[in-house]
């Protein structure tokens, strides 16, 4: 019996399988992720693949825009036992394509897990694609992404980026889109048949159906990426002690004021970027004392310089602040040094007051108003 | 419970001299006196019968200046175990109890100490869990933790539940340990009954056992330490691991220091997991854990009298489990009789836990013995001599056939 049942399998081909990464902000695109990835399965399915979708468990409880993810993973023409390699999975290792449902989380992507910051396109192929839902091109995205060893295609599925209230969806198309362009550039995996069938299945089917035709038929802004191009970002996955190294209890050194652990910056989540106006700060610690990431280091001369790669975006900062536009929030995608990591605006500004008063000034028009208390 | 003006002398004798003095108390009484001779910082409390026994004698310790701590009444056990888990963090000696339900309420702070690796000493007076109600003893309620990093332990008498309290601190205190020990003690027939002990000096006491000292783990301003973070499959395997090396350590710093009390209050335990008792050329043995010992010695005399082979094995040190020694002494044996004070339903041959791994331990063993299951004694009922006669009497018939026609026997249960 044993003998037979083995040999039966042994002799089975081990099909192609296609891995679909779905990568959103936590919490506000939750549904719409969910949404798309077991729409993708459906059409999948539908159209006689096998294929199933699950979440990145690490990062559920989501934060509010945390970098989160979801992966479909499809084969065709086979039978459902072939997912049983990608069935229990916390992550695959590499993916077909990666689908980006915000163009800020573009510069990079920390989840709960103890990884650091990685690069969007971590774990694509080479010659895989990118995705990305954005009204930028190809060319002004390529400034926000670290360049990678091997060659991809960029593509824009052009787009606002769909953010819902507290876990909700707003049901506005994002999905049908994003199916339609899939049936552009992976016709293999689902073609325009098939996201039909799977669209025709719904409410309001023929408004759903126009929508993916017409992505599908917009899409044109493919972009190859060669091996190098892109931001100078090298990820190197962080050391993950062994038991003996540990201390015991899962117990970790604390910090000392001013120092932070580079294991855990949670940077990426921010949508808006703090900038001081250190002209006009008037030294009144109220940044410093609200800011519940304990973001800002204290300088010399009594600053208050925000450490940005841990910085949330959330705005309390600017909100409490008793100075006008003393603290502004900016729209991270105004900045091409990655998620912040790199830039210190203490020191530019003292390198260079006037050149920092021009840039600040440059940024003022932009800046967000941003009511935590409206909220 | 309290301690009397006789005691309270004769207390004044043993923190300054350097005799032991003999008294009479319940079994929750000597733990409590071995607290005061340990020097224990923070006791927290919630009361439930049987333990509760012990929060009123150390309570009474403290308000007569025997004993210098913090003791803490909680608002529910929950509370009860989070709060030395803490106080445990910050450098103090702790102690804890609860009993049945009263422990499994306190279920996640009970696991918290062990995964955090906080050597805090807890008695468990061990009682069934509800429902129905029922005061008496059961040990399903210290079970529920044996997989999860705590060392437990099963006295039977009001001595050696002194003894043992000062052993378990300086066992779950040592460094290659620092996990927490759970004493049981069998509701009613310990806790509440009144035998005489000795308590020895505190001097030697201190001879025993060091200060406790968390080192490096501190929680302290000056020590910044961050304490179970979210660390997510990336590191949870390793820190499990390192249990299990704590675990497997226990065996060795467990001998070492029943040797050093051995050598330092004259008291000898011998073997320190185990208790035997004519097991040597023995066809049948009996092995259980607390209180049923009494009974079942008793019977192996009265049957040893007529010239039956019998002997008995009392597990002192359930977790770590005696693996080397249960095989070492039921190797070869006819039948090996496990009496279960406690049920796990729909284990392998529905028979109970100390059965179950009775016999995965010797799964091991050169010569596998035959093996029966009572499980009786529940909810406190009484499991005498004459019991103890039967079971024996049921275990060599089946010895002398060869075989064991019904492995698992509800013993006593109304038909
Ligand atoms: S926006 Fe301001 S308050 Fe919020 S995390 Fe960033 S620095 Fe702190
Ligand atoms: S809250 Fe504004 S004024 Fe006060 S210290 Fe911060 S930046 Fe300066």
């Amino acid at each position: 019996m044993r003998c037979n049942y083995f040999a039966t399998k042994m002799s089975v081909q081990v099909p192609s399988i296609y891995t679909i990464e779905i990568i959103y902000r936590g919490i506000h695109q939750r549904h719409l992720a969910r949404n798309l990835a077991r729409g993708i399965t459906y059409a999948a399915r539908m159209a006689g693949s096998v294929a199933l979708s699950y979440q990145r468990y690490g990062d559920d409880p989501e934060r509010d825009g945390s970098p989160a993810k979801y992966f479909v993973v499809i084969a065709k023409g086979a039978s459902e036992e072939v997912l049983d390699a990608e069935a229990a999975r916390v992550e695959p290792d590499y993916v077909d394509v990666t689908i980006v449902l915000d163009d800020s989380i573009l510069k990079g992507i920390e989840s709960w897990a103890w990884q650091g910051i990685q690069p969007i396109h971590l774990k694509i192929r080479p010659g895989g694609l990118l995705v990305v839902v954005s009204k930028r091109s190809t060319d002004e995205l390529i400034k926000f992404i670290p360049a990678k060893d091997s060659p991809y295609t960029l593509v824009v599925v052009y787009g606002e980026r769909s953010i819902g209230d507290f876990w909700t969806f707003p049901d506005d198309g994002t999905v049908e889109r994003i199916l339609g362009a899939i049936a552009k550039v992976l016709p293999n995996v689902l073609n325009l048949d098939d996201v039909k069938r799977y669209l025709e299945s719904l409410d309001k089917p023929s408004e759903r159906i126009s929508r993916a035709f017409e992505a599908y038929q917009s899409l044109v802004k493919l972009r190859e990426v060669k091996p190098g191009e892109g931001l100078p970002y090298k990820y190197e996955s962080p050391h993950l002690p062994g038991w003996k190294d540990m201390m015991i209890g899962a117990a970790i050194p604390g910090l000392k004021p001013n120092q932070r652990n580079p294991y855990f910056t949670g940077g990426t989540a921010k949508h808006y970027r703090p900038v001081i106006n250190f002209d006009k700060c008037i030294k009144c610690t109220l940044c410093w004392e609200y800011c519940p990431d304990s973001v800002f280091d204290v300088t010399p001369d009594g600053y208050f310089n925000p450490a940005l790669a841990y910085c949330k975006g959330c705005g309390i900062c600017a909100e409490v602040c008793p100075v006008s536009d003393t603290i502004i929030m900016v729209d991270e995608m105004e900045f091409e040094d990655g998620y912040g990591k790199f830039i210190d605006e203490y020191r530019a500004w003292k390198e260079n007051r006037d050149a920092y008063r021009k840039w600040f000034e440059s940024l003022l028009p932009k800046a967000q108003v941003i009511s935590v208390r409206k909220r | 419970m309290s301690v009397s003006a006789l005691e309270a002398k004769r207390l004044e004798a043993v923190l300054k001299g350097d005799e032991e003095i003999e008294v009479v108390g319940t079994g929750t009484d000597a733990v409590a006196y071995a607290l005061m001779l340990a020097d224990v910082d923070v006791t927290s409390a919630y009361p439930i019968r049987p333990y509760g026994g012990v929060m009123q004698t150390v309570a009474r310790l403290i308000a007569d200046g025997y004993l210098k701590a913090e003791y803490i009444v909680a608002a529910h056990e929950h509370d009860q175990f989070e709060i030395v888990k803490h106080a445990s963090a910050v450098g103090a000696r702790t102690f804890v109890g609860s009993s049945g339900v009263g422990w499994l309420l306190a279920i996640e702070a009970i696991v918290a100490i062990s995964t955090d690796r906080y050597p805090v000493v807890a008695l468990i007076g061990n009682r069934a869990l509800d429902d129905p109600g029922a005061y008496g003893v059961e040990h399903n309620d210290a079970l529920m933790v044996r997989d999860v990093g705590w060392l437990l332990t099963w006295v039977d008498t009001a001595q050696e539940a002194l003894d043992t309290t000062l052993i378990a601190y300086r066992v779950a205190e040592d460094p290659r340990i620092m996990l927490p020990v759970g004493i049981s003690m069998d509701g009613a027939f310990l806790t509440h009954s009144e035998h005489a002990f000795k308590i020895p000096p505190k001097s030697k006491v201190q001879k025993f056992l060091p200060p406790y000292d968390l080192g490096n783990r501190k929680l302290h301003p000056t020590n910044v330490i961050s304490v179970a973070p979210q660390v997510n499959e990336d590191w949870v395997t390793e820190l499990r691991r390192q249990m299990d090396e704590a675990m497997k350590s226990a065996k060795k710093v467990i001998e070492e220091a029943y040797r050093d009390f051995a050598k330092i209050f004259g008291r000898d335990y011998g073997n320190p997991f185990i208790e035997t008792y004519m097991v040597e050329d023995a066809d049948v043995v009996m092995v259980g854990m607390g209180t049923v010992s009494k009974p079942i010695k008793e019977a192996v005399r009265r049957l040893r009298a007529k010239g039956e082979k019998v002997g008995f094995l009392r597990i002192r040190w359930f977790r770590p489990f005696p693996t080397e020694d249960i095989i070492r002494y039921l190797s070869g044996v006819k039948i090996v009789a496990v009496v279960d004070r406690d049920y796990s339903f729909g284990s392998p041959f529905d028979g109970g836990a100390v059965f179950t791994e009775i016999r995965s331990a010797l799964y091991e063993a050169e010569h596998r013995p035959l093996m029966m299951n009572f499980i009786g004694g529940l909810g406190g009922r009484e499991i005498t001599y004459n019991d103890a006669i039967n079971m024996f009497n049921i275990a060599l018939e089946n010895a002398r056939k060869g075989k064991v026609e019904q492995r698992v026997i509800w013993y006593g249960v109304r038909e």
